[in-house]
């Protein structure tokens, strides 16, 4: 199992290696980043994002060894699990932020949201794939809806809105590729939208702040509006050519909070400017050319659907969490993948590449 | 596979699409609109003041303040703007150490716009100072804030509680976001703890951009505070003064309830505090001696503090011997002035040496024979004292708008075996049917006690907050009237004949029913207890008092009760209200 062979054969024959050095370099890219924003703070975070990405690095190689089909085979238990873990996070998750979404365990901090995505991904990609989708159609969608409205239900509840909320699109994505009728989706999001004012009761104090701070920033200030307006001003004081590395006044002033974690492009477009923020969305844009390659290149449905969900998750989170710093999208608190501090983000991020590499290497056995 | 490859090209689309919009967008804020962007970031001086909301005022029921707020002066200083060369002139005028002043400005760290307060609740010619050499003073603000004001001292001080900084640990853990700042203050006890949330109200805020001297130039943003929100007490000022003034310097508590609300209309803890010297920092000082004072003055012993409740006990006692039906009413025992389980165990003493004859349940209780409720507790047995004693409320927290109730300890075979890991031994039923031995009860629970027998059970909930709402029915205790009528009955006499123990709480005007209590607590002296409601024909107030290692109960609990009682007279509680007939506060 250590010898150079094995893993050769196991592992590297047929990888997609620019798939995989794109993820790394967009993270790399994300851990000057994290330097930037954290140097004169406590706690070493680019280090730690350093040794994070180490792990996520092997975590990718151990799913491309254990291959996506295997994975699927346990795609039920993966969402039961992830579901006694969100529990587990309500019932004696640590107060953080006034939210609980970890669990800690010694000196690692779970965020167990993040790997029910993969989860939900996984649960949504057996059960559509291995169903005809002529018939049946209603009860299909209505048992993928409740699949993925389950989970949420408990995110929401921990609370954390914005990765409530990514899953909607993934289920949407995964669906529009498996060839649900229009009119399901149509009728769902009118459904949503009409449902809106009940959910809206449902929110917490700030959740509405934040999202009325979207429309209008003066509601609030001092809190979600005041970072709305600072992290506005962080993007755009970066012009062009940006004011150079190490050198964001807005976010050495701690005018913005968060910024390793959520409001990480505020400190890339402030520094690199309208270079370095447009070089990490082509970085994204390549990274999404290549995870699209994979479903081309494969014929087994469920395949498609795992990197349609892995796609749009990546996708979605991206554009609310780059919105979000300029002012388009509301503060919900998405980290930026890949990029933003954060281990089980990351890890979650390359277990997503890993899947997809496995697909893609699964093909070139024919 | 047609119809995949056409909705693959439209998600292909619409990823790439939206990515070109961000990259738009981006152009849009950094290149297009970038130099204004850059303009505000370099000269960002964008301040943020917090609009503080007032904090709710504590009212008494008849409107008197009891808790308020003051302006105070606070200094604060802006590091980003501030000459350190003006230290010195500071450290003077503020009386603090220049080092200090520089160390506070100095934590650039800090958002270095965010005013830091140098000193709070200065003297007006202190401020006077600081104006006249305004122009001088870059940086140096003074501001006018609330703090909180106690206008009567230490009026109701252990029922209206006092406030505290904020911890570190509270504010990180704060219910919800941005509700605390970090230098805020939080309830630590009292009605300010258990209405902190209603009291505080929500904080608002400007965010407003500043020239260089730091002189507002425009509001980007402003939200008004919620002030917080009004709180009326039940409790009677003048009442609870007079009261407090007749407990005078003893240790112990009295608490008046009145029957037909179940408001509290007094609530004395003995020795108080003033809850002015947590707020104000020139009191550094007298708060010093509140914290280090060993008979603990912050401690509400009307409600957190169980005592042995000696004779008082002996009602539940009594009461649970008529429910089993295990003794009747008639039946006489005779007290020699001990008694004993058998020949050779050891003689558990009456308090009368001589003894008090054959007696029955009334003279029992009128006298407070111990020997009687030897004979009955150990006919009864642990396990029903147990049970009516918690039919009675005692053992339960009292539920009221208060915080640390406590439960105060009724023991029981099961009890024991888990704290003492020990079986329970007969010679300790005695000592529970006389309420000594491991028995502890809170004067509130004592006045419950007293309230449920005064109203054959159909007390109502108690309060400390008037809400104008009229107040629910407390649960019902399983016992029947008729022996809460007897018992009643023998309350009387405990106060109107000439051999009842509380004869010196008796009054010319009215007649009482009530039972006294001495309850031993070696090496010192007894605890003093004294429970009772009037007027007996219809009643409408209950009285607890309890005075730590205040020696016999029906010598001095049941004198401080009659004077007590005199007070609620000459504050008129006893004058008939044209129109309504009853008794009025």
């Amino acid at each position: 199992m250590f010898s150079v062979a094995y893993w050769r054969e196991k592992v590297f024959r047929g990888f997609y290696w620019p798939l995989f050095y794109t993820a790394v370099m967009i993270s790399l890219v994300g851990i000057m980043a994290i330097f930037s924003a954290s140097h004169e703070l406590p706690g070493d975070y680019a280090m730690k994002q350093l040794a994070w990405l180490g792990i996520s690095v092997l975590a990718l190689f151990a799913v491309v060894r254990i291959g996506y089909r295997t994975l699927l085979g346990y795609s039920y238990a993966f969402y039961v699990i992830s579901i006694v873990l969100l529990l587990a996070v309500i019932a004696m998750g640590d107060m953080r932020l006034g939210a609980q979404r970890w669990i800690e365990l010694g000196p690692f901090v779970l965020q167990p949201s993040e790997f029910a995505k993969i989860a939900v991904i996984l649960t949504l990609a057996q059960y559509l794939g291995e169903r005809a989708r002529n018939r049946y159609q209603t009860k299909r969608f209505l048992i993928a809806f409740f699949l993925v409205a389950f989970p949420m239900v408990f995110i929401l509840k921990q609370p954390d809105l914005g990765t409530t909320l990514i899953f909607i699109p993934i289920l949407f994505c995964v669906l529009f590729l498996w060839g649900v009728r229009l009119r399901y989706l149509i009728v769902t999001s009118l459904c949503a939208l009409a449902s809106f004012p009940v959910f809206w009761v449902l929110l917490k104090g700030y959740q509405k702040r934040r999202l009325l701070v979207f429309l209008n920033p003066d509601v609030d200030p001092l809190g979600a509006g005041y970072t709305a307006i600072q992290s506005k001003i962080a993007v755009g004081a970066g012009q062009f050519f940006g004011k150079g590395f190490l050198q964001g006044t807005q976010n050495r002033l701690r005018f913005l909070p968060e910024h390793h974690t959520d409001f990480i492009f505020c400190v890339i477009a402030e520094e690199w400017g309208f270079v370095g923020g447009c070089l990490i969305l082509m970085l994204f844009a390549l990274l999404f050319v290549r995870m699209i390659r994979v479903i081309e290149r494969t014929s087994d449905t469920r395949a498609r659907l795992i990197t349609a969900g892995v796609v749009s998750m990546i996708f979605f989170q991206v554009v609310i969490n780059i919105g979000m710093t300029m002012g388009l999208m509301p503060i919900t608190g998405l980290p930026l993948p890949f990029v933003s501090y954060g281990g089980s983000s990351l890890v979650t991020m390359f277990i997503a590449v890993g899947l997809l590499i496995s697909i893609y290497k699964d093909r070139s056995i024919f | 596979m047609r119809e995949f490859g056409f909705r693959l090209g439209i998600f292909r689309f619409f990823v790439f699409g939206a990515l070109f919009c961000l990259g738009l967008a981006l152009f849009d804020i950094q290149v297009r609109c970038g130099g204004e962007y850059r303009d505000l970031a370099n000269r960002n001086r964008i301040r943020l003041l917090r609009l503080e909301a007032p904090r709710g005022d504590i009212y008494d029921r008849n409107g008197a303040v009891l808790a308020t707020s003051r302006p105070s002066f606070d200094v604060f200083v802006i590091p980003e703007d501030f000459d350190k060369k003006n230290a010195g002139f500071l450290s003077e005028v503020l009386g603090l150490a220049k080092e200090k002043i520089l160390a506070k400005v100095t934590r650039l760290k800090d958002a270095p716009f965010v005013p830091v307060l140098l000193k709070r609740d200065v003297k007006k010619n202190i401020v006077f100072k600081l104006e006249e050499r305004k122009p001088e003073l870059e940086g140096v603000s003074v501001e006018i804030r609330p703090i909180r004001f106690y206008p009567q001292g230490t009026c109701a001080a252990h029922v209206l509680g006092y406030l505290g900084k904020i911890s570190k640990r509270e504010y990180e853990n704060q219910p919800e976001e941005d509700l605390y700042r970090f230098d805020d203050w939080i309830g630590r006890s009292g009605v300010e703890k258990i209405f902190e949330r209603v009291l505080k109200g929500e904080d608002g805020g400007k965010q407003i951009e500043v020239n260089s001297r730091g002189r507002m130039i425009r509001i980007l943003g402003e939200k008004d505070p919620e002030a917080g929100s009004d709180i009326f007490l039940t409790i009677d000022s003048k009442l609870q003064e007079k009261v407090a003034r007749i407990f005078g310097e003893r240790t112990g508590s009295a608490v008046i309830l009145d029957l037909e609300t179940g408001d509290i209309l007094a609530l004395v803890s003995k020795p108080d505090f003033d809850p002015n010297v947590f707020v104000s920092p020139r009191e550094a000082s007298e708060r010093a001696k509140v914290f280090k004072n060993p008979s603990s003055p912050l401690l509400n012993r009307g409600i957190s503090t169980g005592y042995p409740p000696g004779s008082v006990f002996k009602l539940v006692t009594a009461i649970s011997a008529l429910e089993t039906g295990t003794v009747p009413p008639a039946k006489r025992f005779y007290c020699k002035g001990s008694f004993r389980l058998s020949p050779r165990s050891r003689a558990f003493q009456c308090w009368r040496a001589e003894g008090h004859g054959a007696v029955n349940l009334f003279e029992a209780i009128e006298q407070s024979c111990n020997v009687y409720f030897y004979n009955l507790g150990s006919r009864a047995g642990p396990d029903s004292l147990s049970r009516y004693a918690h039919e009675l409320g005692l053992g339960e927290p009292v539920e009221i708008e208060l915080p640390n109730v406590s439960p105060g300890v009724i023991p029981s075979r099961e009890w024991k075996k888990k704290i003492y890991h020990d079986s329970w031994y007969e010679g300790e039923t005695l000592n529970f049917a006389i309420g000594q031995g491991y028995v502890l009860t809170t004067p509130l629970q004592i006045l419950r006690l007293v309230g449920f027998l005064a109203t054959e059970g159909n007390l109502p909930e108690i309060h400390i907050e008037k809400t104008g709402k009229k107040s629910g029915k407390m649960k019902k205790p399983a016992i029947r009237p008729g022996n809460i009528r007897l018992l009643i009955k023998a309350m009387n006499r405990v106060i109107q004949t000439d051999r009842g123990t509380g004869q010196l709480a008796r009054v010319d005007f009215m007649e009482m029913a009530g039972k006294t209590g001495t309850a031993q607590s070696p090496p010192k002296e007894p605890h003093s207890w004294f429970a009772g409601f009037f007027p007996y024909q219809n009643p409408k107030y209950a009285l607890v008092v309890l005075i730590e290692h205040g020696g016999s109960g029906g010598f001095y609990a049941a004198k401080l009760s009659k004077e007590i009682i005199l007070g609620m007279k000459e504050l008129g509680t006893f004058d008939p209200v044209p129109g309504t007939g009853g008794a009025n506060v």
